[in-house]
Parts: C-alpha cells; sequence; structure tokens
C-alpha cells in the first residue's frame, strides 16, 4: 500500500527466539502440548535466479523455516521461505518423516504463503491454531513458536509487544505495510513461526533489523486476514495502490490557496500515479477530506479504532474489487469521489521479483534485459559507473518523470560477454535502450523484434541520455554468435517470457 | 634523530646529481618561499556563514617583482595567505592578484619594502625544456633549509589536475625526493622548469605544470581582463570501433573522433553537430583517439591543441565529415568558463548565490554542493539530481541555464507542512518561470517577495503567508542568526546571463 522506493531497514528473514519462559503469565488458551501439534519445520532448497546470467538457474542454498497450520489443511509460512523453491519438504515436531510441500499462494508485497501437503497422513496427531480477532496491545505477553538455529527442536520462547507500528517489507523492498515489534533476540531459521497471545495467532514472525538487539518484527493479524481473505477466491491479488502521493495542510496560507475552508481538513494531492487505483478518478490538486466516512485530519491521519493512523490505513484493508468512497475538495466544492480498487498490473513499481524465469536477449555477446530491482542489487553500489548510477533514477523517477512513456519495461544493456565483435561497447553498459534501428521499443519483445532489420548492415542503438549510439555490424554478429553462445555457456540467444 | 640524518644525507647526495639542473644556490634560496595560507569555505548548507576556518601549506615561487607563483588549489577560499623565506622565521602578508582553478594557477603580490622580503628576487621561467629533462626539485625540509633532489622527466600528457576535474597539460616527474607539499619548484638549466602540484609517494612520481602554462598564466594574470583558457565548447569521444567507423564512413587511415555535445553559446555549437567527425583541427590530423603529433611535446591530446596552443578570440580551421562527407569550418574559441555549465563544477568553491524567504532556501545546483554530501554523494542525493549531474551537467538548453533547487528548508510557523522538502528542483517562482538564480531575484524584487513555489512534478504549490512574511524573515534571522537572507553575485561586465 505505501510504498517506498529505498528499503531503509536491514531487515534480515530471521525469526523470533524469546528469552524467557514464565508459563505462569503466558495465559495460553491451547495448552502449549496443543499448540505445539501445529507447528511445523520446512526445509527448502531454493535457486536465487541470477540476474546477471539471467539464462542459468543461479546458485542453489538450503534452508530451514517454520510454519503453522491453519485449517483446512493449510500451512502458513512467510513467502521469503519458499520464494525459488525448487524443492520443499515438511517435518513435524518429534516425528522424523519428512513430506512433499508445495506452494499454493504467496503474496510477495507482505511476505505471506500458504503450502499444502499431499499425502493425508501428514495431518494426523495435528491440530490448527486460529486467528486473534485483534492485535494485541503494547505490553501484552506473546509467545513465540519455531525452528530458529541452536538446534532442531520446537522452540518456545516468549516476550512482549514493544510497538506497533508501520514499517517495510524487506521481502518486496518496496512495501510498507503494519507490523508488530516484539522484545527479542532475533535468529535466522524461524522465520514464519507462530506469535501466540492467549493460544491465538497474532502475528507471523518474519524479519529483524540487522544492527539492533531486542528487536524482532512480526506480520500482524490484519495482515494476515487480508492475505487469508484475498486469496479465497482461488487467487491472490494483493494490495492496492490509491497511487496519490499528498501533502499535508497544515500550513494556513496553503489551505486558503486552495479554497478550502476553515470548517474543512485533509491533504492535498500534489501527484498521481499513472497505474494508482485514483487515477483518471481524482485530479492532481484535490484535497482528500474523507476516506469512507472518516475525516481526514490536515496532518493526513484519521481516528479508527481510538487510534490516530494514516488514512491509508483503509486501503490496507481492502480487497481487490472493492472500492473506496472518497470526499474531495475540488475547485471550491466538496465531491464525493468512489474510487474502484482494480488497478492495472503497474510495470513500474519495482518489487523484487521471485518465482519467474528472467528474460533476456542477447545480441554479439551484449545482454539485454528488462530493468528489476533484482537487476540492480547484482550491480556494486560503489561503481562509479555513470549509466550505472542511472539506473536508480529509471526506477525511481519511472512515472514521477515520465520516463516511462511509450513502454512497459526499460531495456536495459546489462552485461557483455566479451568477444572482438563487441569489443568497444563497454562505454553502453547499464544504458538504458531508446531507439533500435531507428525503433522505438517498448519492452524487451520488441527489441528483439527491431534486431531483424538492421539498416544498412549495422545494427544502431540509441541509449537514454547518450549522444553516443552503438554500432554492430549485421553479419560480424550473426557470424559470431555461435561461438560466443558456446564460450559462455548461453543455451538460447533469447528467453522473452511466457 | 634517525631520520634527520638520513635526510640531510639524501639532500647531499641529490644536490650532487642534480647540480647542472639548479641555479646558483643563492638564487634558489632567494625565490623560494613558503605559502601559508588560512582558508575558510562558505558553508554550502548555510551559505550565510561559513565553515571552520583551516591552514594549509605549500611553496612558492617569485617569479616577478613582488610576485608569488603558486597552486590555486593551496589558496582556494584563503582569508590569509603569508609568505616565509627559506630559513627565516618572518613571515611576509601577501594579496592574491589571480587565481584560475582551470590552471591549477595562483598568482600571489607582497610588498618588496616589507623588511622581511629583502633579497627575494626572481628566477626565470624557461622557455622550453627537452622531453626528457633532468631537473632539481627544491622544498624546505623541517629545519626549512632547501632540500633539493633529482628527477627526469618521463611523460608529458594531458591529465586530470589533482584538485579540478579538468585536464591541464602535466609533465610528469621521476624523482626520489619525498615532495612533501604542493608547489614546490622544479629547475632545468638554472631556470623554473615548473611547479609540482602532486607527488605520489608510491609511484615517486610529481605531477608538474610546466613552464609555458606558468609562464601564459603570469602574464594574463597581470593584464586587464584576464583571458583564461581558451575552449571551443564541445565534448568528444574516441572513435575506433572499426563497425562505427565504417557505418560513419569515415577514413581508413585511422583519423578523426567524433563530436558527442555542444554547449549552446560556444564557438561549437555555431559550426560544429554531435555526430560530427573531427579529421584535423587548427591543421593537425587528430587520430581516433583524439592524439595530434605536437611540434613541442610529440603525441598529445587534442585538448592541448585548443588550450594550449590558441588563445580566446581565435578562430581556428577545422576538418569534418558530416553525412559521410568531409567538409570545412572555422570553429570560434571563447574563454574556458565554468559558468557556461548547466551545472557548474564550482571547484574554486566560490559563494554560492542564493536566497532565504520564508525559511525555503532556495540555490543553484553545483558539482561542488553535491559533493559536500560526503564521499558518498551518489548514494546520498536524491537520484533525479544524480542523473541531472552525471548526463546534463553541460548541457543546458539555452546559456545560462541552471539547475534551482529548494535546498532546504529552515523550521518556522510560517512554513509548516513544507519542512520535509530538501533538494527539489524548482520550476515557477510566483507562478513564473525560473532558469537560475538571476530570475528568482528579479521576480522575487518585483513582487516584493516569494509568495509561492512550484517545484518540479509537485502539483500543489508551496504557498507563503504574505502577510506573515515580514515577521517571519525577521524571526528567521534572529532564531538561525541568518547575517544576510540573500546573496547576490556583482555580475561580470558583459555577462552574457
Amino acid at each position: 500500500m505505501m510504498k517506498s522506493t529505498v528499503n531503509p531497514a536491514f531487515a534480515l528473514a530471521l525469526a523470533l527466539a524469546l528469552a524467557a519462559a514464565d508459563t505462569a503469565t503466558a495465559g495460553l488458551a491451547v495448552p502449549f502440548q496443543t499448540a505445539r501439534r501445529s507447528v511445523v519445520k520446512i526445509h527448502v532448497t531454493k535457486q536465487e535466479d541470477d540476474y546477471s546470467l539471467p539464462w542459468q538457474g543461479g546458485r542453489m542454498m538450503n534452508g530451514t523455516g517454520t510454519g503453522f497450520i491453519i485449517g483446512r489443511r493449510r500451512i502458513l509460512t512467510n513467502a521469503h521461505i519458499v520464494s525459488n523453491a525448487r524443492f520443499i519438504q515438511i517435518q513435524k515436531d518429534g516425528d522424523p518423516r519428512r513430506y512433499d510441500a508445495a506452494v499454493r499462494f504467496a503474496g510477495h508485497d507482505c511476505d505471506l504463503a500458504t503450502l499444502e501437503v499431499a499425502d493425508p497422513s501428514f495431518f494426523e496427531g495435528t491440530t490448527s491454531l486460529e486467528l486473534a480477532g485483534a492485535l494485541p496491545r503494547l505490553s501484552d505477553t506473546v509467545t513465540v513458536l519455531g525452528y530458529p538455529m541452536g538446534g532442531d527442536r520446537l522452540s518456545l520462547t516468549r516476550g512482549v509487544v514493544s510497538r506497533i507500528d508501520y514499517s517495510v517489507y524487506s521481502h518486496s523492498g518496496v512495501d510498507h505495510h503494519l507490523v508488530l515489534q516484539v522484545d527479542a533476540a532475533i535468529n535466522p531459521g524461524n522465520s514464519g513461526g507462530p506469535v501466540l497471545f492467549r493460544g491465538r495467532v497474532v502475528g507471523l514472525a518474519f524479519q529483524g533489523l540487522a544492527w539492533a538487539e531486542n528487536i524482532g518484527y512480526a506480520i500482524p493479524v490484519p495482515v494476515i486476514r487480508r492475505f487469508l481473505d484475498d486469496i479465497a477466491d482461488g487467487a491472490y491479488h494483493g494490495y492496492q495502490e490509491l497511487g496519490a502521493a499528498t501533502l499535508e495542510l497544515r500550513n494556513a496560507a496553503l489551505r486558503r490557496a486552495l479554497g478550502l475552508p476553515d470548517s474543512r481538513s485533509g491533504v492535498a494531492v500534489h501527484y498521481l500515479d499513472p497505474f494508482g487505483c485514483g487515477a483518471g478518478r481524482l485530479e492532481e490538486g484535490d484535497v482528500l477530506l474523507a476516506i469512507d466516512g472518516h475525516d481526514i485530519a490536515d496532518d493526513g491521519t484519521i481516528r479508527l479504532d481510538g487510534n490516530g493512523v494514516l488514512f491509508a490505513e483503509l486501503l490496507e484493508r481492502k480487497q481487490w474489487g472493492e472500492a473506496i468512497d472518497l470526499k474531495v475538495w475540488r475547485k471550491g466544492s466538496a465531491q464525493s469521489v468512489s474510487v474502484p480498487l482494480t488497478g492495472p498490473a503497474d510495470p513500474f513499481g519495482y518489487r523484487r521479483i521471485y518465482d519467474e524465469r528472467p528474460p533476456y536477449a542477447i545480441l554479439a555477446g551484449l545482454v539485454f534485459a528488462p530493468l528489476s530491482r533484482n537487476y540492480l542489487e547484482t550491480i556494486k553500489s560503489s561503481t562509479s559507473e555513470t549509466n550505472a548510477r542511472r539506473l536508480l533514477y529509471f526506477l525511481t523517477y519511472a512515472k514521477i518523470d515520465g520516463l516511462c512513456e511509450g513502454r512497459d519495461e526499460f531495456v536495459v544493456l546489462t552485461r557483455r560477454l566479451p568477444h572482438p565483435v563487441n569489443t568497444y561497447s563497454e562505454s553502453f553498459l547499464y544504458g538504458v535502450v531508446g531507439t533500435v534501428n531507428g525503433t522505438r521499443v517498448r519492452n524487451l519483445r520488441e527489441f528483439n523484434g527491431a534486431l531483424a532489420s538492421p539498416a544498412g548492415g549495422f545494427h544502431v542503438i540509441r541509449f537514454e541520455g547518450m549522444e553516443d549510439e552503438l554500432i554492430i555490424g549485421a553479419e560480424a554478429a550473426a557470424a559470431a554468435a555461435p561461438r560466443i553462445m558456446e564460450a559462455y555457456a548461453v543455451p538460447a540467444p533469447a528467453y522473452l517470457g511466457e | 634523530m634517525k631520520s634527520f640524518a638520513f635526510s640531510l644525507f639524501v639532500a647531499a647526495a641529490a644536490l650532487a646529481a642534480a647540480g647542472r639542473a639548479l641555479p646558483a644556490r643563492a638564487a634558489v634560496e632567494d625565490s623560494l618561499v613558503e605559502v601559508l595560507v588560512t582558508f575558510q569555505e562558505y558553508d554550502p548548507f548555510l551559505p550565510w556563514q561559513k565553515r571552520q576556518p583551516d591552514q594549509r601549506e605549500g611553496y612558492g615561487v617569485v617569479v616577478g617583482d613582488g610576485l608569488v607563483f603558486t597552486t590555486e588549489s593551496l589558496v582556494r577560499n584563503q582569508t590569509l595567505v603569508e609568505l616565509r623565506r627559506a630559513g627565516r622565521g618572518e613571515k611576509i602578508a601577501a594579496r592574491l592578484v589571480m587565481a584560475d582553478c582551470r590552471l591549477d594557477c595562483a598568482l600571489l603580490r607582497f610588498d618588496t619594502a616589507a623588511p622581511a622580503a629583502g633579497g627575494l628576487a626572481a628566477v626565470p621561467v624557461a622557455e622550453t625544456i627537452p622531453p626528457d629533462a633532468q631537473v632539481a626539485i627544491v622544498q624546505l625540509d623541517e629545519t626549512r633549509r632547501p632540500q633539493r633532489g633529482d628527477g627526469r622527466v618521463v611523460q608529458i600528457a594531458v591529465k586530470d589536475l589533482p584538485h579540478a576535474p579538468h585536464g591541464a597539460l602535466t609533465f610528469s616527474v621521476l624523482t626520489e625526493l619525498n615532495v612533501g607539499r604542493a608547489g614546490a619548484p622544479v629547475f632545468h638549466g638554472g631556470k623554473l622548469a615548473g611547479v609540482l602540484i602532486a607527488y605520489s609517494r608510491q609511484d615517486r612520481i610529481g605531477a608538474m605544470l610546466p613552464h609555458n602554462t606558468l609562464a601564459r598564466f603570469v602574464a594574463d594574470a597581470q593584464t586587464e581582463p584576464y583571458e583564461g583558457v581558451a575552449w571551443a565548447g564541445f565534448v568528444w569521444k574516441e572513435l575506433v570501433d572499426p563497425a562505427k567507423r565504417a557505418y560513419l564512413r569515415a577514413p581508413d587511415d585511422g583519423r578523426g573522433v567524433q563530436i558527442m555535445t555542444c554547449l549552446p553559446g560556444t564557438g561549437a555549437a555555431e559550426a560544429l553537430r554531435p555526430g560530427d567527425v573531427v579529421l584535423s583541427w587548427d591543421g593537425r590530423d587528430i587520430d581516433n583517439l583524439g592524439f595530434y603529433d605536437d611540434p613541442d611535446y610529440g603525441r598529445l591530446n587534442l585538448a592541448y591543441l585548443i588550450m594550449g596552443r590558441r588563445r580566446p578570440g581565435d578562430k581556428v580551421p577545422v576538418r569534418l565529415l558530416r553525412d559521410g562527407r568531409e567538409r570545412e569550418a572555422d570553429v570560434r574559441l571563447a574563454r574556458w568558463s565554468d559558468d557556461d555549465a548547466l551545472i557548474p563544477e564550482n571547484t574554486a568553491r566560490e559563494r554560492p548565490e542564493y536566497l532565504l524567504e520564508g525559511g525555503l532556501l532556495l540555490r543553484e545546483l553545483t558539482g561542488r554542493y553535491l559533493q559536500s554530501h560526503g564521499p558518498e554523494w551518489m548514494n546520498r542525493v536524491d537520484s533525479r539530481l544524480t542523473s541531472l549531474y552525471l548526463t546534463s551537467r553541460l548541457a543546458p538548453e539555452r546559456p545560462g541555464d541552471r539547475i534551482v533547487i529548494l535546498a532546504a528548508v529552515l523550521p518556522d510557523p510560517i512554513n509548516v507542512g513544507y519542512q520535509h522538502f530538501g533538494n527539489m528542483v524548482v520550476t515557477r517562482v510566483n507562478g513564473r518561470p525560473v532558469s537560475n538564480m538571476r530570475d528568482v531575484f528579479k521576480i522575487a524584487g518585483e513582487d516584493g517577495m516569494l509568495k509561492a513555489l512550484t517545484l518540479r512534478t509537485v502539483a500543489v504549490d508551496l504557498v507563503l503567508d504574505a502577510e506573515q512574511m515580514e515577521a517571519a524573515n525577521t524571526r528567521l534571522e534572529r532564531q538561525y542568526r541568518v547575517s544576510a537572507r540573500s546573496y547576490r553575485r556583482e555580475p561580470a561586465p558583459g555577462d552574457s546571463r
């Protein structure tokens, strides 16, 4: 919902392990011996796609995490535990058997996933955990179950709720949602474990802060509920963005300039994301006065359940296909605007990508691929390459500065597989393609298509913000291709996606 | 004590070897001075105040009556310059005559009547030295006695200056002498061959600003108006790639570099176009890496053919390849100026123009301002500003265009709601478009104040309460101890901006 393009938190994919075990204050409604039968260990073999060698499978990693059974034979865990998984097995506490499992749904924007186990005997002797009806309060003592490092068996730890706030969900790299902060030491391995209050699930342990102590984060029950409601129709749609950047109206001169009467309050829309749900319904310069009947204060908050929260919290709770009712101040009068939450897919949102084979196209040993957060992360942040530095601008300002107009994605020269045919192309590396053989290309597919028609025996590629043109002899490129593919073990000259 | 004895030994050995290069011992001692500089830079973020003053030390050499040559980077942002003779304690006050960061050259003047200045005498500047000249470098040891080392010129090339992002003719001098400070004089045949502007202990190579650059600067600095360095106003790129040469129909003889950008308002913009291939410049063939055969120094970068062999105002004949056809053009040279850039570097760290109104701080974007965010500034500054700097720095749409930014907001009741804005591009002031601070001053002057600010891609203007403005400005000046709410440079005569 609320998105940040820069991820300030070094949140690790870790889980909670609370220190004390004072069962007297735990107040477990479900006895621990029952609850433990719902918490499972997940064994995963992953292969993270290598966006700098997109035709290869990438490095293999083995890891473990935690999950818990939530009824209807579903196992809930973090998306980051099972993303890019090649092989998943699940083990119950005290049971040596491992059961094959598969991902049923994954919500990468909220770092939640459900798993299925085909073997019905797996569920024998297990119980399901129930979700709590509401968030816990600060200082409530919560219990965390999971399989952290330092042993094989189930671990129980305990702590208090230290904070309930919005924070970045590091799995996607861009999303902010509500998080539950618990004062627990953080250890790798038990991400996905339940956080229990009075025997019901109030959260799911998911990340920590690398440099902090006793700060562990859990995905709180409203986010879990929203995920489960979202997948109820058999597909995950994800969060909907209003796409309105707003300016608070605490400045009286600004309120006057917008013609807003003293009796009104709200926030002014200063930018509309073309891929947000608000595009076409809202206008830049609108003042958002109320959302679903809740008046918006001049600092952008609404009163909800007795608390002041950002107005976007109401959007956080909505599903795809629902609508949000806004009251806006437009051209001197209040108007009602209903915004259906059916926004288009946003190719320029730049969430980290999972479980998708990375596309690419090769010309004369030059590898072209769509700009992605995954690719950008393969470039050293210390690079002084002008073009590499500019990719961050394309990623951040794609929509705001209109760079994305006429495109479905940015096609980038991602790397050079050295061969005499491409010796002089170094200065174009990391460049964003503008035109190929005179054609402006919307996406990698069009790029690849434009390579079919070289002009006068040359491929002429122009890059954004560069006066220089990349010139490749068409015949030389074709002649060099087999040798390049063989030398660098490239199985196909292009993969353009499904 | 040990190191002291060692340095004396080195000095003695060096003296013996470099005897031929040096003038008489007395002439060296009478022309060498230490340059002691107190400097203070205006705070890039609070431009009405200055940062901590600090000191730098280097060398200078007397090149005329009461005139000392030293490096610009040494006297940059100077508040006080003092000279001290070899073996003496007294300091002689000096003032800056001229400094040019484009060449790392500075000229100082001291009062020859000052008691401590007695006996200081100019050393003659060499008119020419051989490309592999044996030279002698002189600096002062810790007892302030001259310490001499011999060296040899091992390379002559156009290289980036150590303290400025500009190329200049540089002689590389290989020497065992561990040169500790900038400005150390280098002698050949009893005359001044140049001064060292940098020294790498690891490579034992000193970068020397040569005699010709030095002599020309010294003469220029004493005549009004200062002429400076010539340039044509274009950016070029090597043209080696055979595929590209074939595509452009460039000749097979390996000549030619490609024009990338022509700055508006320059001679290049009048006569050249991006994509043109420069085959020869000023009668000399240019190879595909941008080198030509210099009559004095052999293979040199095209840059020296423009800046070293010509003067601002000259017109030079150029042979071009455009659309596959050869043609002639005359390119007018002008004085190189940082001000031509959309984002000037401000290498000299001059005080920026700014306006602080209602707590909103407006200024122009410069390279120095960006770099003031720390060595990791590219990771810290908004990627839009970084991208502008990296790609459009030299490409204003019209001469005089700059990037005006809302650098920061000093919190005050008049600007509540806007205080999180910083380093945003300003497109309009009071509803009127602005291309530089001159526009901002003009509009603020005509309207009496800054009432509304439009930021790029922010559809809602930041509006300030006109009635509160005077009180707010008074309050801001008091609260933040703002000594001046604006600074405007005196426009230079004939300034096109």
